[in-house]
């Protein structure tokens, strides 16, 4: 059989025919296909319009199946075409041209699918054209309208998973028996390919929202494993500057406890001193008092901590109280002697007019000792500085 | 066309830009709460020092102090 200019032609104008009609049921205004005055179109009945449209694709069909059945070998626009139908109800359609041959399985042998064929068959050839350096613009810019079949092209280079998924992708398709070109998928929805654009964009997006968590997770794992370590560094620098602050505390207690056991005892070592020259202290009683003393600064120097301390600076008070008492004791028994017993009794005479005044050579030999005893404790104490 | 072969489509309209955005918005948002802590860190080091440096000198003070009571034990010998 020979597909002749006729058999096309009816074709084709069913085709557009129904077009058409479901372009004018979405919008008047985006009929695109002819400048010419919009017909009347008579209102059909919604039930009307689908028995319509199935009794036109059913006679297509028919027509087609009836010409398959006659002559399996057709010849169009210079290609010989071969449909066979196998056992399983499937169709064989085998396009050649030359020496290039395009075998594809279709589910149904109508005209879109079979001219969808001839087009793709007609795309690879003009491919092959441009890969050998022949193509011109033209050729180009088909190359462009033609992605499907650049992927078929770019699978050679794509890893295979991409390579298997793209097959599948294909032959899910071809399974269904829905196999449509862009280009007549353009004819189809010309008037809304911006909308069909955005929403592929919107499943882009949404696709990459429900895998976004997988696509980050690797370096969110590295991200929240540093920020562990860092609060965990936090934690320590914290530890550490309790300790710190502590240290600092119990090393400020410790120096003024010290600062203060200096100042008691050199205070009660100079009274100590005064006391004795003065003869209202024993020499005995301050040997005591002073021996008592060292015993005191060598507990507090070997102290290490500021209680030590504090319990030895209130031992001082204690050791001053002690001379005190002995010095009171002393006074009430000189006034009772000079109440009661008024015979004379010696006195030392070599310092009654005071101790600068003694000018023998041993009583200046004591002045001097104490004097300077007494200067040095007062420096050591910080006392001499102020005073 | 199920819902799986819908989404390997669309995923594989996702290109590297898209990937990169993803990542760097990631990447900023813990950036900064890195860079928080690091701050926080820094703090505490000046801190920790600065009371380090106060105690070692409060401890130079007590061994002088310590010092001077000697002297005087000494010049009470005398």
């Amino acid at each position: 059989m020979h597909i002749d200019k006729d058999l096309v032609q009816k074709a084709v104008d069913e085709a557009f025919e129904k077009i058409i009609k479901e372009n004018e049921s979405y919008d008047d205004s985006e009929v695109i296909y002819s400048d010419e005055p919009k017909p009347e179109v008579k209102e059909i009945p919604e039930e009307d319009k689908v028995e319509e449209e199935e009794n036109v694709e059913g006679r297509v069909e028919e027509e087609v199946e009836k010409a398959i059945g006659e002559n399996s070998d057709f010849n169009f626009l210079g290609l010989d075409i071969s449909i066979e139908k196998t056992e399983n109800g499937k169709f064989n359609v085998k396009i050649t041209k030359a020496d290039k041959e395009k075998v594809e399985v279709l589910d149904v042998a109508d005209l879109p699918n079979i001219l969808g064929l001839i087009e793709d068959f007609f795309n690879e050839l003009v491919l092959e054209d441009t890969k050998s350096g022949e193509g011109d613009e033209d050729e180009a810019e088909s190359d462009e309208e033609t992605p499907e079949l650049n992927e078929e092209d770019d699978s050679d280079e794509d890893e295979p998973v991409e390579q298997e998924f793209e097959d599948e992708l294909t032959e899910g398709y071809r399974a269904s028996g829905y196999h449509t070109s862009l280009a007549s998928l353009r004819r189809k929805y010309g008037s809304r390919v911006e909308e069909i654009l955005e929403h592929g964009l919107l499943a882009k997006e949404l696709a990459l929202e429900m895998v976004r968590g997988n696509l980050v997770k690797g370096t969110v794992r590295e991200l929240v494993d540093t920020v562990r370590e860092k609060d965990a560094l936090i934690a320590a620098k914290k530890t550490d500057l309790r300790k710190s602050s502590v240290r600092y505390l119990y090393a400020k207690k410790m120096e003024s406890s010290l600062q203060k056991a200096s100042a008691v005892l050199g205070s009660a070592i100079v009274d100590l001193s005064k006391r004795v020259n003065s003869r209202q202290v024993s020499p005995e009683l301050a040997r005591k008092a002073v021996k008592r003393y060292k015993s005191i600064i060598s507990a507090i120097v070997n102290a290490n901590s500021p209680k030590t301390v504090l319990a030895a600076t209130a031992a001082v008070g204690k050791v001053r109280n002690v001379v005190l008492a002995n010095v009171n004791k002393s006074k009430i028994k000189l006034d009772r002697s000079r109440g009661v017993n008024t015979e004379f009794r010696p006195r030392n005479v070599l310092n009654r007019t005071g101790k600068t005044a003694n000018s023998t050579l041993l009583s200046g030999r004591r002045y001097d000792g104490i004097d300077e005893m007494s200067a040095e404790i007062l420096r050591i104490a910080g006392i001499t500085g102020n005073s | 066309m199920d819902l799986n072969e819908f989404m390997k489509k669309s995923l594989s309209l996702v290109d590297p830009v898209d990937l990169e955005r993803e990542f760097s918005d990631t990447e900023m948002k813990y950036a900064s709460k890195i860079a928080k802590k690091d701050m926080e860190i820094s703090d505490l080091d000046r801190k920790i020092a600065s009371v380090n440096k106060r105690t070692s000198d409060i401890k130079a003070n007590i061994n002088t102090l310590k010092n001077n009571l000697k002297l005087i034990s000494d010049a009470l010998e005398d």
